[in-house]
């Protein structure tokens, strides 16, 4: 069974269906269902979604920010498989992060998505971010 | 094969004299195992099924009919490439520290 990792763009791709990348998000969310696979976010991926969702609500002054973040938020909370997982709690094992910035040069929020798939034991990452092209290439995780 | 591959195999056959004595404890083991290779003098003659796989390929339907009701329906303007959507999460860390 597959266990894969979402970033916080497939699921704005996935919300935003006018976007060149909306196909791309459902097409590879459809086939990861029917393959029975497990699907994960965590605290740090509704982060990023609630942010960027609300920064480009504001942005057009919507006078419906809250409600349709809400809404936007509950749906992918809804998606069918999603499970919700957490960085580690042990101080030493925050320490990777920074070892994983130095070797793939992630950013900082990167280098923690990193140490939350590997803690997990996830095997798949599905993600738009050209960022992790180095992650990839070591085949620590394989991109989705 | 692993050792536990072999007891849930070993699990699985059931002797055609155990199905017929005892019925109603093979269909109710059936729902939990989900199926039984059934066996005569040690052969495996035949395969029983519990109806709860079909219904398990039924629930992959109804999940993708779930998932494209939930797509879509953000009312946005502007569509981010993959490039903006980091930019605005760096300048939010930017914004943060000054």
């Amino acid at each position: 069974m597959k266990k894969c990792y979402l970033d916080s763009n497939v699921l704005i791709y996935f919300k935003d269906d006018k976007s060149p990348q909306h196909k791309e998000a459902l097409d590879k969310l459809i086939k990861l269902i029917s393959l029975q696979s497990e699907l994960y976010i965590s605290p740090l991926v509704l982060d990023e979604f609630i942010y960027v969702i609300k920064h480009l609500l504001s942005l057009q002054k919507s006078k419906t920010v809250f409600t349709d973040l809400e809404k936007s938020l509950r749906d992918i909370l809804d998606i069918p498989n999603i499970k919700l997982i957490n960085p580690p709690i042990e101080p030493v094992k925050q320490l990777e992060t920074v070892k994983y910035m130095r070797k793939y040069r992630l950013s900082a929020r990167d280098a923690y998505h990193l140490l939350i798939i590997l803690e997990n034991k996830i095997n798949f990452f599905f993600t738009f971010d050209n960022d992790f092209k180095s992650v990839f290439t070591d085949r620590i995780i394989t991109s989705y | 094969m692993q050792q536990t591959d072999i007891e849930g195999f070993t699990q699985k056959l059931l002797p055609l004299t155990v199905l017929r004595r005892n019925a109603g404890m093979v269909f109710k083991r059936l729902s939990e195992i989900g199926e039984f290779i059934v066996t005569k003098d040690g052969k495996p003659i035949a395969r029983l099924s519990s109806l709860k796989i079909s219904k398990d390929v039924e629930s992959i339907s109804e999940k993708l009919k779930k998932l494209h009701k939930l797509a879509g329906g953000l009312k946005i303007k502007k569509h981010p490439n993959p490039k903006d959507i980091t930019r605005i999460l760096n300048n939010r860390h930017e914004k943060m520290l000054s």
